[in-house]
């Protein structure tokens, strides 16, 4: 990395409005775009490239043209002006707004686009990342460890992707706890569309980072970068469920290369979901085993939330001869009640009673223990 | 010259008369049918030329004028085809010293003179209010089940006019095969295990309450479908008469030796259109599934794939037992009174809230689950999820009790659902709950803590009192008991329907 020329040269807004202009270029990687800065003036940078005769290195002569083809329809001042005009504001390296955290990094974003309340330099962030295809046993950790984490004081960061990372969000906001979600589009870009009430939570009462200007689209060449960003604002990383493969490990790995603690939560041997977090644990990655731990850990103050916890301790005293027959992966219902012996009348209201007093929950044909 | 035979034709599923009147004078030769005839009806001209030339008979070489009293209503079908060339040949003088008055005929003609069936005869049959009717043997059994009528089936138009100027006796009506078809084996003794899902079956039976099946491919949804009509009781007279008439309109087979007692069982596929599901069709008004399931049942399976506009049409009659399809010629009221069964995977790979992983995302989930709407939802009281069987279940499980023992119960409840002066506990007012779907202290309770929480909601409360007092009917208890609610409550709600719709905004 020893081509990165930090900070940003930025004097004026016409430099800031052309870095702004190629922060949208396609297919630019966090890399290439340091090159770029790395050629001198930004202002001369983008011309260079709107003409179409940019130093760029061998080889990506290709790319040369697509990009002179994308700026030759963009304009940087009325684009910064855009931008500003929608609330978005803009940290770029070496401007007194940047997160301290992203400074020394080895591959600092060169800018970020912020939209909501929140301070991008909170004293303690933790992230909590996962799959997108979570069982009901990642969503539940996921929802604890955020409460737990945010009542303690802790920025949740995250991805705001389906399951983990919108669970996580979701249930740092609904403590009144600090959200930070990057992302790998525009801030203006909902991705996935079905988690738009959250991005509007977010927006509110958080803060929404990327380092694409308005209307970039949530393309898969952004989300690693958006992954190594996740890491970088962050003191430790979480991660909750994971296949092995997931995209989650690519934060993990940026985690480690930042030397941020990496926590991952066990999980059943048989679940796919957490093959990826068990392979960690004897990896030598910390092992997450409930919110307290972590609150210690990373010298957090415990907050005064017990009110759920003692709820949920009343249930372990639940006796019930159902009750030692579920498991606390699923359990099919159907199987129960054959190897219960018991008449579907009986067994119904031995489940409505654990039902109600939050002992076990009920997903679909299935049945399994919660505390 | 003039005559005028008596015959009918067929309006959503009632018969309605129709005078046919034939004119034979003078003039240019021709044919002429006025009265409001539909295609098929304009079109008997050319059969009945062909039936009765064939037949040896002598065609008029005049100015014929067929009017289809009375004129103002449409007529459809080919059943006037038989009626129209005896009117022919009467005004033509070959029927001297027959009384018409006596007689009608319901019939199509073949070009060679053979008598055919036409649908819905056993309504014809009833409109055409004359001693006598002849008919096509094909259909002899159908216009049969009417008492006090003598039903002649010749089986050619040749033979008619035989029999008519007593030439010959009249045939006797074709044999009917009175061996009953055996039932396709469908016992509830083949399902092992699902107790739930067969409880559910049970009460939808004896409460004609109706009941979706959630679960992945390969549960059993559709072999426990199959089985319910077996457990419901026999069709009384009138809906039995009701469901025959449709089937017969329908052009659907119906038994040979009685009216239909053993309740239907229709399984439309989902590309159903909404004419085909309700009843409709441009022109001639036909009944739809639905009505062809009056008195038994309606399953449809993979309900998210049905188009919505199809679904939503379903939500009147589930409501009314019967459908008014309204047309620019006029309104038809078809009945349609059924035990809907709905079944579909939870999501697009079928596993959610199974002990498989799903392996569908959210946004996949999502899109499955918006496909069904809500108040279809609301009008389904029972919801089961099953699972697949364990396989050591499959093969060491004793059989399931058997549909005759399982019927029994369900007749028992019904009677007692009966003495309450209402056809079926679903369809129990909500003013009459307090007095006829009284609480144990310990039912009430289980309700109170449903209701708190959030596992039932203010409709979904007052259903699931109607379910727990079919249960209680089946059990065999004046009041509700515990067991009956929590079970109730049980196959009302259903978590894995709206976890996954707002489990990530909780």
């Amino acid at each position: 990395m020893n081509e990165l020329v930090c900070p940003v040269p930025i004097e004026c807004d016409v430099s800031l409005a052309s870095v702004v202009a190629l922060s949208g270029l396609p297919n630019l990687t966090p890399r290439r775009f340091w090159q770029l800065l790395g050629l001198g003036d930004p202002i001369a940078a983008w011309n260079a490239i709107v003409s179409g005769t940019s130093p760029l290195a061998p080889g990506i002569t290709d790319t040369g043209t697509r990009w002179q083809r994308w700026a030759q329809g963009i304009d940087p001042s009325s684009m910064l002006e855009s931008q500003r005009h929608a609330g978005v504001t803009i940290h770029w390296h070496g401007s007194p707004s940047y997160p301290t955290r992203l400074i020394d990094d080895p591959e600092p974003p060169v800018l970020l686009y912020c939209l909501g309340t929140a301070t991008l330099d909170p004293s303690r962030s933790v992230a909590i990342v996962g799959t997108r295809r979570c069982t009901a046993y990642g969503r539940n950790v996921a929802r604890e460890l955020a409460a737990a984490l945010g009542s303690a004081g802790a920025t949740i960061v995250s991805g705001l992707a389906h399951g983990i990372d919108a669970t996580a969000h979701a249930a740092v906001l609904a403590v009144g706890g600090s959200a930070t979600a990057v992302v790998a589009g525009g801030v203006d870009i909902v991705y996935p569309r079905s988690n738009r009430a959250l991005y509007e939570s977010v927006s509110r009462s958080g803060a929404l980072v990327s380092e694409w200007p308005l209307r970039a689209r949530a393309l898969p060449w952004r989300f690693p970068a958006r992954n190594r960003t996740i890491a970088g604002l962050s003191d430790a990383v979480v991660v909750v469920e994971s296949a092995e493969r997931g995209g989650s490990m690519y934060t993990v790995d940026e985690a480690a290369n930042r030397n941020r603690r990496v926590f991952a939560v066990p999980g059943p041997i048989t679940s796919t979901a957490s093959s990826g977090t068990n392979r960690l644990i004897a990896d030598g990655a910390e092992v997450a085993l409930c919110a307290d731990d972590l609150i210690e850990t990373l010298g957090l103050k415990r907050s005064n939330r017990s009110s759920e916890v003692k709820g949920k301790s009343a249930a372990q005293a639940v006796d019930s001869w159902l009750l030692t027959e579920v498991d606390f992966t699923p359990t099919s219902i159907d199987l129960l009640v054959a190897q219960t012996g018991r008449s579907v009348g009986e067994f119904s209201i031995e489940l409505e009673r654990l039902l109600s007093v939050g002992a076990i929950r009920r997903i679909g044909a299935t049945v399994e223990r919660v505390r | 010259m003039l005559s005028s035979v008596v015959s009918a034709t067929v309006r959503g599923i009632d018969g309605q008369q129709v005078v046919v009147e034939v004119h034979v004078g003078n003039g240019l030769p021709a044919f002429n049918v006025v009265g409001l005839p539909d295609a098929s009806c304009r079109e008997a001209r050319d059969r009945v030329r062909a039936a009765v030339l064939s037949s040896g008979l002598t065609w008029p070489s005049a100015r014929i004028t067929v009017n289809l009293a009375p004129s103002g209503v449409p007529k459809q079908g080919s059943g006037l085809d038989l009626a129209i060339a005896v009117g022919v040949l009467a005004a033509n003088r070959q029927l001297d010293g027959v009384d018409l008055d006596q007689l009608g005929f319901v019939a199509e003609l073949g070009l060679d003179g053979s008598l055919r069936n036409v649908p819905g005869t056993l309504s014809c049959v009833a409109a055409v209010a004359a001693p006598q009717v002849v008919v096509a043997p094909a259909s002899a059994h159908e216009a049969a089940f009417h008492e006090g009528i003598t039903v002649r089936a010749p089986a050619t138009l040749g033979e008619l006019v035989h029999c008519l100027l007593g030439q010959c006796p009249w045939p006797e009506p074709p044999e009917v095969d009175t061996v009953p078809v055996p039932a396709k084996s469908c016992d509830l003794a083949d399902v092992s295990g699902h107790l739930f899902a067969r409880t559910a079956l049970e009460i939808a039976a004896a409460g004609g309450h109706n009941l979706l099946l959630i679960g992945p491919p390969g549960a059993g949804k559709s072999m426990l479908a199959r089985r319910l009509p077996g457990l419901m009781p026999d069709l009384s007279d009138e809906v039995a008469l009701q469901t025959t008439r449709v089937h017969s309109v329908a052009g659907l087979p119906i038994p040979p030796a009685e009216l239909m007692r053993t309740p239907p069982y229709r399984a439309p596929h989902h590309s159903a259109s909404m004419a085909a599901l309700i009843g409709g069709g441009s022109g001639r008004v036909r009944p739809g599934e639905i009505s062809c399931a009056h008195g038994g049942v309606l399953f449809l399976d993979e309900l998210g794939e049905f188009s919505p506009s199809a679904l939503d049409a379903l939500r009147q009659p589930l409501e009314d037992g019967q459908i008014r399809v309204s047309r620019a010629r006029g309104t038809v009221v078809f009945p349609a009174d059924f035990n809907l069964v709905a079944a579909m995977n939870p999501c697009p790979c079928g596993f959610l809230g199974s002990v498989e992983p799903c392996r569908c995302t959210d946004a996949a989930r999502h899109r499955y689950m918006r496909r069904l709407s809500g108040p279809l939802l609301d009008r389904i009281d029972l919801r089961v999820h099953m699972s697949r069987p364990d396989v050591h279940h499959l093969l060491d499980a004793p059989r399931g009790e058997p549909t005759a023992a399982v019927r029994a119960r369900v007749l028992s409840a019904r009677d007692r659902a009966a003495e309450r002066g209402f056809v079926s506990n679903s369809q129990l007012p909500t003013e009459v709950l307090d007095e006829f779907a009284s609480l144990s202290g310990e039912a009430e309770q289980l309700l109170r803590d449903a209701l708190r929480s959030n596992r039932l909601s203010a409709r979904g409360m007052v259903r699931t009192r109607l379910v727990a007092r079919t249960i209680a009917d089946l059990n065999g208890t004046t009041a509700i008991e515990a067991s009956a609610m929590a079970l109730a409550i049980q196959l009302r709600s259903t978590p894995v329907l709206f976890d996954s719709m707002g489990a990530n905004h909780e």
